[in-house]
This record gives C-alpha cells, sequence and structure tokens, in this order.
C-alpha cells in the first residue's frame, strides 16, 4: 500500500511539473500551422547554460541573476491578429481556468496586459501575460522561481523596445 | 495426579505423548512451578511457546492479492507517466528554441517586455504610495 501512496504522489508531482507553461501550449498546439504567430519555448537546459554566461556589463550581470531560477519560457504572440480583443479575453479566461490568481491588470491606450500567477507557500511558481491590443494578441509564461522585483528591474536596466525581435526569429524559422 | 504427571513425564521423555498429553504436562507445571530440573526445563517450554504465541501469521493468499493490486497499479501509473513525457517532450520539440544566442535573444526581448508592462501596472500603486507618504509627512508636521 504505502508503494501506490508513494507512486501516486510521484504521479501528482510528475503532472504538477510538467504542467508548468500548459497554458500556453496550448495555444502552440491551436496554431501550430498559424504563421501570424510566433511560437517559442526555451528549455530548463537552455536557462541553466544562461547561468554560466559571464556578464559583459552590470545590467547584463543583473539580467544574468534575474533569470538564474527560471526553468522556462513558452512564448506566443502575433502583430497582426484579426481578432485580438477577443483572443484577449479568451486568453484571460483561459489563464483563469487553469487556476492562475491575477496580480494585475493594466489598461493602456495601445496594449492591454494582465499578469497572472501561480503561488506556493509564497513562491511564485508560475507568471503569465497575456497581452492585447488593436492587432496584436500575446500569451507568455515564466516558469521556475519567480522572483516580480528583479523582473521587474530588467526593464529599467535593458533598453528593448517590445516584442519587435521575435520577428527576427519568425524570418529565420522561415 | 502426582504418579499421573509421572507417568506423563516417562512417556514425555521417550517422545510418545500426544499434544494434549503435552499440553496438560505443561499446563500442570505453570500451575506448579518448581525448582527442579524437570520444572525449569517446562517453565522454558512455556516461556518459549508464549513469545511464539505473539507471533502473527498471515495469509499468503492476502499477500498475493494486494501484491497484484500494487503491480496493476504501478502499471497503469507507470503508463500515465510515460505517456504525459511523451506527449510533453513532443510538444517542447516544436517550438524549442536550441541556438543559444537565438533563446538568449529571445528571453532578454520577453523578459523585457514583461518587466516594462510590470512596471506600467506598478507606477499607480508607487504614486499612490509617494501621495500617502506625503500626507502623513504633512499631518506630523501639523502636529
Amino acid at each position: 500500500m504505502k508503494k501506490v501512496t508513494t507512486l501516486a504522489v510521484a504521479l501528482f508531482l510528475a503532472i504538477g511539473a510538467m504542467a508548468q507553461g500548459e497554458v500556453v501550449s496550448k495555444y502552440f498546439d491551436r496554431f501550430s500551422g498559424n504563421e501570424d504567430y510566433v511560437k517559442a519555448s526555451i528549455s530548463s537546459k537552455m536557462f541553466s547554460l544562461f547561468t554560466e554566461l559571464e556578464a559583459g556589463s552590470e545590467e547584463e550581470q543583473e539580467f544574468l541573476e534575474a533569470i538564474s531560477k527560471l526553468k522556462g519560457m513558452k512564448v506566443l504572440y502575433g502583430d497582426s491578429v484579426a481578432n485580438s480583443s477577443k483572443m484577449y479575453k479568451e486568453g484571460i479566461s483561459d489563464v483563469q481556468k487553469a487556476g492562475f490568481e491575477e496580480l494585475m491588470t493594466v489598461l493602456d491606450a495601445e496594449e492591454n496586459f494582465h499578469f497572472a500567477i501561480k503561488e506556493k507557500s509564497g513562491v511564485i511558481s508560475e507568471l503569465i501575460m497575456v497581452s492585447g491590443g488593436k492587432k496584436g494578441f500575446g500569451i507568455m509564461s515564466l516558469y521556475g522561481e519567480i522572483d516580480l522585483k528583479n523582473i521587474s528591474r530588467i526593464a529599467r536596466n535593458m533598453n528593448v523596445q517590445g516584442l519587435s525581435g521575435l520577428d527576427k526569429l519568425d524570418d529565420s524559422e522561415n | 495426579m502426582e504418579s499421573r504427571i509421572e507417568q506423563l513425564l516417562t512417556k514425555y521423555w521417550d517422545g510418545e505423548t500426544s499434544l494434549q498429553e503435552e499440553e496438560e504436562l505443561k499446563a500442570y507445571f505453570k500451575a506448579n512451578p518448581s525448582l527442579t530440573p524437570t520444572g525449569m526445563y517446562f517453565r522454558g517450554v512455556n516461556k518459549t511457546a508464549e513469545e511464539v504465541s505473539a507471533r502473527q501469521f498471515r495469509k499468503p493468499g492476502d499477500w498475493f492479492a494486494r501484491s497484484r493490486w500494487t503491480v496493476a497499479a504501478t502499471i497503469v501509473i507507470g503508463v500515465l507517466v510515460g505517456t504525459m513525457i511523451l506527449r510533453d517532450t513532443g510538444k517542447k520539440n516544436d517550438f524549442e528554441i536550441t541556438d543559444p544566442e537565438q533563446a538568449y535573444a529571445i528571453a532578454q526581448t520577453v523578459l523585457s517586455k514583461m518587466s516594462t508592462s510590470l512596471n506600467k501596472g506598478q507606477a499607480p500603486a508607487t504614486q499612490l504610495k509617494k501621495i500617502s507618504q506625503a500626507e502623513e509627512l504633512i499631518k506630523e508636521q501639523q502636529l
């Protein structure tokens, strides 16, 4: 009986670990053949490689520290989506259904953002951002051990505007 | 009674007593403890019998049935975990970035975007905090 209990616990832990990034994965499946969306997944192995990099500047050092405890990232983004506001609402609903807790919603003239987290014992294990503008829609997930202060600090140090960098990925993939 | 016990003892040492007669002998020496070698012998026998009786035996059938369920549960759990791992691995491979430089650039871009958006949301809260601090300061000065 003990064995069964142990195995059941192991199964639930495995499911829990694999469930990370699951919301975005569903969007990957849904839009797998749709070229309007850029999709990217960065594994925990890749994040562990980043931690071995030597920082060239103080800003880079802070960035590497901020991502040191991350285990993965999944992104789906499209900048010319026909029904972006519907997608945005749908995205928020999917995130809520997946058991995420709302962190904040930012209503901006150009783009709205919805942040939600999964938290256990004071540790944030996943952060999801759903974005929706006039034409754009995006859903991105960070998982691992997330420190919001560190994430918040990144923008102050780095000069990367918007998600235009992802367009390059689209070109290189095609 | 004494002669009956003596007879039983003679049979016992010859190895001819029945189980019932042996029980009779044990019961007699339990009720009449003696320091004679025979008395000490039966004291040992009774003590050992008490220790042995404390042991519990399980029916082999129960163990086998339980074992069968354990094996079945293990197989089911194994298949479930295996399926989920394979399914997850398949998904990862579809859009996984394998070039470290590209992955680093994407991580930077996405995190910057998330960070900027988070700060946008935090800005009004920070301003409210500053206003509240200023109000407290004014109140303190008025007092």
